[in-house]
């Protein structure tokens, strides 16, 4: 687990989890789920998407910074460096939900004192292969 | 404590004499000064419609001051060349001209150095298609394309009203628009002040006669007391055997003097993703919140490298693993990409440098390093470098390895065209550029893996084809010199078009940079596309090999291009000495200078005589 990132106050983030009417999906693409100011950001920041029938095998949640220290969130909720091969992702064993949706746990800390933009990025892998989309938040 | 207040004052005057960085800036008072000044000359010259952008060194926009708010004209981009509206950013004209005065602005500061002072008008003689402009039968500009570099696309560019690191990104790119001018405190580049009273987002046809600028008339105004040694203004540096052009106006021409104004502080307007109203104090160049810093010795050891910094002491760019391929692939290794930035960097201080004063100084730039999917491996450079080099250094790294990929054309292909303006303005789809090159080269270009140099690519992309010969078709990469001008490149502008004008309103840019290219697929998420911070076609680069495999790619710049070359591919060849591990150059019969078109050979690199300060090496770069 490096720096800064994780070194800042836990502050409970509650936002996104009743962001969207609909719940987005994913896509082999990346669908990108929306762009956020920091300053936006209250509580723990959590995504919910619907599976539209899809059946997760393993889940996982990346954090891109405008730099060279992409990380990944394991299971548990910590973090650590991630050298951004599709192998070397760690399953976060986040299970679907009764309504056919997926909820992600990202962080629940402070942002703001972070280098800027942050990109998360949630997928799963399903038999056919990766679904994702991405999350930006801005300075 | 006498001793602890002696070794800190000796501490800082070894600093400065070490990194040519005093640490200075520009304050609130300073920013009132300059506008004022510049106010106090709009208006004895009616220019009651001026807007004044002052910038610090790395782009972050200080004040944007429009001397009536409420009555901001629009401004028109032209080359003064005649072309129509429907042809890139030709003849259109756009409520931006707050967003053209800060490019104007970044332009001056970015360009100069302790070193070397030049302004947008230099910018203007070195990008157009002769050098001189309106010397036919002369090669084009040597910095032919930067104009479309830092953009407000760039994946690596800060964004946003914040105060912070930059570099930042700049709207419309570097500007030829005379009227954008460093800005100096005690010898040292401190930013920049951008002026737009014209009404004309444009260029200078010939360098032939001097011109008495509205803009730059106003800029010269806001600049007294801010200007660079005399000994380091662009007009006291030549390329070829010509000197630059540094303003056709001077203090001589002022009706005031440098007097300054009453300003009004209603009239520091905001410009979404770039200001808040009002006015702030610039950052210090070198201290951890400009974004640019002296590397810790870890990642750059014993070399006085500086690096780029995230704010809270981290090195954004720190050498790291390949991650297409990943070195389990074949790929660069963390060690690689750190020996081949230092040798490069080793190249640059040993260097004669081409564009700074006083002569006998070493070479001041900016490298980096990519793998062949455009993820960045590391970004260093020397203290003094030119701030554009950081931006333009990473270009030149990707376009060396995305038109050495095998892949190319078909990437190409996957790009549709844009309806921008229903009826006015289309983008090409990018595969007609790709037809472009295989009907001029053949069939299998941009499909063979043959390994281009930005230097190679340049030569497609000029409006004439060979570069310099007035009255030849153009490259396969370039318009038509009938409807050709640097607001109308062709492929290099096509590819990031609709980027630059998607941010107009200020907004954000997308999290894997600019291009409809593809991203990087090693991994879920959005990765940097082939050419994240769009395309550039002056030299300074070449792809990254191990044996015949394609790696990566490395981009140099800052100083002259043949410098630029040469610390490229002889820090790339030295690092490969070093390691034996089979990384380099591309082997020579994989290079873009074995094709013969139209009766003439590409060039890979041209490397410069007499290179080196501590050596009479000649032809450094053969056989190699």
């Amino acid at each position: 687990m490096t720096a800064r990132f994780f070194f800042v106050q836990l502050v409970a983030l509650l936002w996104g989890g009743s962001a969207w009417a609909e719940k987005p999906t994913l896509s082999e693409a990346g669908t990108l789920l929306g762009r956020v100011h920091v300053s936006e950001l209250s509580t723990s920041l959590r995504l919910t998407v619907d599976l539209s029938g899809d059946v997760p095998q393993n889940t996982y949640v990346t954090a891109r910074f405008q730099n060279n220290r992409p990380q990944q969130r394991i299971s548990g909720g910590d973090w650590q460096v991630w050298n951004e091969q599709s192998d070397s992702l760690v399953d976060n064993e986040f299970l679907s939900n009764e309504d056919g949706t997926l909820t992600f746990d990202l962080v629940a800390q402070d942002l703001t004192q972070n280098f800027l933009p942050i990109i998360f990025t949630v997928s799963y892998r399903t038999e056919n292969g990766f679904k994702s989309g991405y999350l930006v938040i801005d300075p | 404590m006498r001793r602890c207040i002696a070794n800190i004052i000796g501490a800082t005057v070894s600093f400065f004499w070490a990194t040519g960085v005093s640490g200075q800036s520009l304050t609130v008072a300073d920013v009132d000064q300059i506008v004022s000044q510049a106010v106090a000359e709009a208006r004895a010259q009616v220019a009651d419609d001026a807007v004044i952008a002052v910038v610090d060194r790395v782009g972050n926009v200080l004040a944007v001051y429009a001397i009536d708010p409420n009555n901001i004209p629009d401004v028109t981009i032209t080359s003064g060349r005649g072309i129509p509206a429907g042809n890139g950013l030709e003849g259109l004209t756009l409520p931006i001209t707050p967003l053209a005065t800060i490019s104007k602005a970044v332009t001056g500061a970015y360009l100069s150095s302790s070193g070397n002072a030049f302004t947008s008008r230099t910018a203007s003689q070195i990008i157009q298609e002769n050098f001189n402009p309106g010397e036919f039968g002369q090669p084009s500009g040597p910095l032919f394309g930067v104009q479309f570099s830092q953009l407000p696309c760039s994946d690596l560019t800060r964004f946003g009203e914040v105060l912070g690191g930059g570099p930042r990104r700049s709207p419309l790119g570097l500007s030829a628009d005379p009227g954008g001018l460093p800005l100096y405190k005690n010898g040292e580049v401190v930013g920049g002040i951008g002026v737009l009273a014209d009404g004309v987002y444009g260029l200078d046809l010939s360098v032939a006669d001097f011109d008495r600028d509205l803009d730059e008339l106003i800029a010269v105004a806001g600049q007294q007391g801010y200007e660079p040694p005399e000994n380091i203004k662009g007009h006291r540096i030549a390329v070829e055997g010509k000197l630059f052009r540094y303003t056709d106006v001077d203090a001589r021409f002022l009706s005031t003097s440098g007097s300054a104004a009453t300003i009004n502080q209603d009239s520091y307007i905001a410009v979404p993703g770039y200001t808040p109203a009002g006015r702030r104090a610039g950052q210090q160049y070198g201290a951890e919140a400009s974004g640019i810093t002296p590397d810790s010795g870890i990642d750059v050891p014993g070399l006085d490298a500086f690096v780029l910094s995230d704010g809270f002491g981290n090195n954004r760019y720190a050498p790291r693993d390949g991650v297409a391929p990943a070195p389990a692939a074949g790929g660069i290794t963390q060690d690689e990409a750190r020996t081949i930035i230092m040798e490069a960097l080793g190249v640059a201080f040993r260097a004669r440098a081409q564009i700074r004063r006083p002569l006998g100084s070493h070479a001041q730039v900016t490298v980096s390093i990519v793998d062949a999917e455009a993820n960045i491996l590391a970004i260093a450079r020397t203290p003094d470098a030119p701030i554009f080099g950081t931006d333009v250094s990473l270009q030149k790294a990707r376009t060396a390895a995305f038109a050495s990929r095998p892949t190319t054309a078909d990437e190409l292909r996957s790009v549709d065209a844009i309806e921008l303006i229903p009826g006015v303005l289309t983008i090409p789809a990018l595969g007609t550029y790709a037809d472009a090159v295989q009907a001029f080269i053949g069939p299998t270009a941009l499909a063979d893996g043959i390994a281009f140099a930005d230097r190679s690519g340049g030569n497609l992309s000029r409006p004439f084809y060979p570069d310099g010969i007035n009255g030849n078709t153009n490259g396969p990469l370039s318009k038509p010199f009938e409807v050709w001008s640097p607001f109308n490149t062709g492929f290099q502008l096509d590819l990031v078009l609709f980027d630059i004008v998607a941010r107009f309103d200020g907004s954000p840019p997308p999290p894997q940079g600019c291009t409809g290219l593809p991203q990087s697929a090693a991994a879920p998420g959005p990765m940097p596309t082939r050419l994240a911070n769009g395309l550039q076609i002056f030299p300074g680069s070449v792809p990254i090999f191990r044996g015949d495999q394609l790696i990566g790619g490395i981009g140099v710049s800052g100083d002259g291009i043949d410098q630029d070359d040469m610390i490229s591919f002889l820090g790339l060849h030295n690092a490969g000495e070093i390691l034996n591990t089979g990384i380099g150059n591309a082997p020579p019969e994989l290079r873009a200078d074995t094709l013969e078109v139209s009766g003439v050979n590409l060039r890979f690199v041209n490397c410069p005589f007499s290179p080196f300060l501590d050596s009479r090496e000649q032809a450094v770069c053969g056989g190699k």
